[in-house]
């Protein structure tokens, strides 16, 4: 990516890129997703989704194995490498502190999965970054057992942790509408894997990347109310904590959720069997929420639009002011794998 | 948890006044679950309790139904307020007997000025708060959520017990914001009034009338934090509207409840002359010549370091201008201890029955409800 965010590639990556586009609309089609014909030449942003139907279970369970796989591929795909260490490389090397932001708050059953972050764990320590400079983190402890992940604190081993029951959080940082103190966890790390859970929200309409951060502020209740339509989500990504640290998004769709989220409502999940990876927050969660819109549709659901919750701020996150990414679809190279 | 308080040990530490806003080096007690959920986190968090006043909706979504927020609120999810928690359709306040700050103040500071002069309250406050004042001086709990201040576990009967120990003939609910912890405020209440301990409500008023009135039977006054006679105002710089405070007044003095409003002046935002006046009219108009208005001077803190302090002569200027449409008892409050703005006077012989430099009281001419000298009826609660 170039500092600006705009993805910019090689004539021989363009033209690998050109082929992956129609690939990438054959996997939407078996996804039952309708997107638009990209131009290979409009691309600007990326989004990858890797998807196997056996990556869960029949006792549902993940596994391990085949999510890893599924993760450093679409990873190589969207570095454009052929190899692992080369792909996270791209994002990461070997001084990095390391923050894994996962999204527990739903319980086990519609989390991030602990054998996605085990994944990224491996891939991380691929390149040399020691355990002891990944930290698995969110808001509270309880969220994170009850997800099933393990508080490590001490020095040895990857650390898994919250903010509120060690570090706390920043003095006051305001941005546009908000007003929030951060996690002091994101001051401790050059840089982010922000593992979001592909869901529906019943008051931001999704909440898939750029409102895990809300998970980030000691306050995100100020900012529920709606959210779908103002530009609360959006500021929170604005500040230098968050923007300054380089973001790898690996999005965790092996279960989704279509309706009645954040909470974990086993009548509007399926199992998606899918990771979306990308760099662009906008562009990931713009893919997202249109593959959550199909799931309703299919499901006999309003749209979000007619519920009232059309998740407007993906579009404010992605203006003139914010600049966080790429909401327009044509725009979007999108991959499967 | 290891360290814990036993219950002389913690109505000790309690009288001693010293449970501030920081609580981190006091040894905290473990609550008894009761037979809810458990929803505690062991550190913060002692009790849950299922919340009074929501409703609720499909696909384990709830309607609060204790302010004008009304938040829908998915499970999972927090009101607006950040201390009352869905979960699985069922909304529980986090705060009940969770509080984080504890202090013996007297009962000028909140500021009342015709209650009980010179007694003290015994003072509590949770975290959380249903409006966002972009000026709040307590930010740091009104602002958080339970599990990030530092809470005692204080159970009502506790509170009331340690305001009788310290000899507090109130128990005030104050700092942040009472409303967000209700349940908590109205259990104590009951307990305090049967054992002869007044309540006093230090509020923005921003409730429903249902909640209101049920309050209303159990407490003894209520300070309401009028922002600003704008409805602008309240959207902008507090994240509330107008109308509903305006109700909580006039119901306050429909149930009889001692009032007194404080209206801290904002340099540029709230601080002109035709504001005060309007906010004075419909004071006289509505609730009569008898409530005290306190003005209060603003400091630049949270969201708003970018203003000045508000200059005493603005002050002054809304005094006179209350007092001048009719107003009988308009006070200033954050200036010079010994300001007269400070003081009450008889309306009818003009002498000065208190005499306060800041919270200490000098004299007090008012015996019996009525002014020492003339024998006018001085409104307030007395004895």
């Amino acid at each position: 990516m170039s500092s600006s965010g705009k993805y910019k590639e090689s004539r021989r990556e363009f033209l690998k890129k050109t082929a992956s586009v129609g690939l990438g609309l054959y996997g939407m089609m078996q996804l039952g997703i309708d997107f638009p014909n990209v131009d290979a030449a409009d691309v600007e942003s990326k989004v990858v989704i890797a998807q196997d139907d056996k990556v869960i279970d029949k006792q549902n369970t993940v596994v391990e194995s085949i999510v890893q796989k599924l993760l450093d591929n679409a990873l190589m795909n969207l570095a454009g490498v052929k190899n692992r260490k080369a792909a996270w490389s791209r994002y990461f090397n070997k001084k990095d502190v390391v923050g894994i932001k996962v999204n527990t708050l739903a319980g086990r059953h519609m989390t991030s999965h602990v054998q996605l972050v085990k994944a990224i764990i491996n891939s991380l320590k691929s390149i040399s970054i020691p355990e002891e400079n990944i930290i698995i983190w969110d808001k509270a402890d309880n969220d994170l057992t009850g997800a099933g992940y393990e508080i490590n604190i001490s020095r040895k081993g990857v650390k898994c942790l919250s903010t509120e029951s060690t570090v706390g959080y920043t003095d006051l940082i305001m941005y546009g509408s908000i007003a929030s103190c951060y996690s002091r966890i994101l001051s401790n790390c050059t840089a982010l894997v922000n593992v979001p859970v592909l869901k529906h929200h019943s008051m931001a309409g999704v909440t898939i990347s750029l409102k895990n951060w809300l998970g980030a502020v000691h306050n995100p209740n100020k900012y529920h109310f709606d959210a779908a339509a103002d530009p609360y989500i959006a500021d929170i990504n604005m500040p230098d904590i968050l923007r300054k640290r380089r973001q790898l998004i690996v999005c965790d769709a092996l279960v989704a959720q279509c309706n009645g989220g954040p909470g974990f409502n086993p009548n509007y999940t399926w199992n998606c069997n899918s990771l979306l990876v990308a760099t662009d927050p906008v562009a990931l969660d713009s893919v997202g929420t249109r593959m959550i819109e199909v799931k309703r549709k299919e499901m006999k659901l309003s749209s979000l639009k007619d519920a009232g919750i059309e998740p407007k701020y993906i579009a404010i996150a992605a203006d003139k002011e914010h600049r966080l990414g790429m909401n327009d679809l044509k725009k979007i190279q999108l991959v499967k794998v | 948890m290891n360290n814990k308080l036993s219950r002389r040990e913690f109505i000790e530490c309690a009288a001693c006044g010293v449970m501030a806003l920081s609580l981190g080096t006091l040894p905290l007690k473990s609550a008894q679950a009761d037979s809810l959920p458990d929803l505690t986190d062991g550190k913060h968090i002692f009790v849950t309790k299922e919340a009074m006043y929501y409703e609720k909706l499909h696909e384990n979504e709830i309607r609060c139904k204790l302010c004008p927020k009304e938040c829908v609120v998915g499970d999972k999810e927090r009101g607006w307020c950040g201390v009352r928690d869905n979960r699985q359709g069922i909304y529980y306040t986090m705060v009940h007997s969770n509080p984080c700050a504890m202090h013996i103040d007297p009962i000028e500071k909140k500021p009342f000025y015709h209650f009980l002069p010179a007694s003290l309250a015994f003072s509590i406050s949770t975290a959380g708060c249903n409006l966002n004042c972009k000026y709040c001086q307590n930010w740091q709990i009104s602002q958080y959520r339970p599990e990030q201040t530092d809470n005692v576990y204080a159970p009502p009967e506790l509170v009331v017990e340690a305001a009788q120990k310290r000899k507090c003939q109130s128990i005030a609910y104050t700092y942040a914001e009472p409303i967000v912890f209700y349940e908590y405020m109205l259990d104590t209440a009951r307990i305090g009034r049967k054992a002869g301990v007044k309540s006093v409500v230090i509020s923005a008023g921003y409730i429903y009338t249902d909640p209101l009135k049920e309050l209303c039977e159990t407490v003894d006054a209520v300070k309401i934090d009028l922002k600003a006679f704008s409805d602008k105002f309240y959207r902008e710089i507090c994240k509330g509207t107008l109308k509903p405070v305006l109700d909580t007044l006039k119901t306050l003095k429909q149930m009889n409840i001692w009032h007194e409003i404080v209206d801290l002046v904002v340099p540029t935002l709230n601080d002109t002359e035709e504001e005060f006046k309007e906010l004075a009219k419909w004071t006289v108009d509505n609730l009569g010549p008898d409530v005290p208005l306190h003005f209060s001077r603003f400091h630049p803190t949270y969201q708003l370091k970018n203003l000045p302090y508000t200059p005493l002569k603005t002050l002054e200027t809304a005094r006179q201008i209350s007092m001048d449409v009719g107003l009988n008892y308009v006070y200033i409050g954050n200036v010079n201890p010994d300001h007269e703005g400070n003081n009450t006077y008889c309306p009818k012989c003009h002498k000065m029955l208190i005499e306060r430099y800041g919270y200490i009281i000098r004299k007090n001419d008012v015996a019996n409800g009525r002014c020492k000298y003339c024998g006018n009826e001085i409104p307030g609660v007395w004895e």
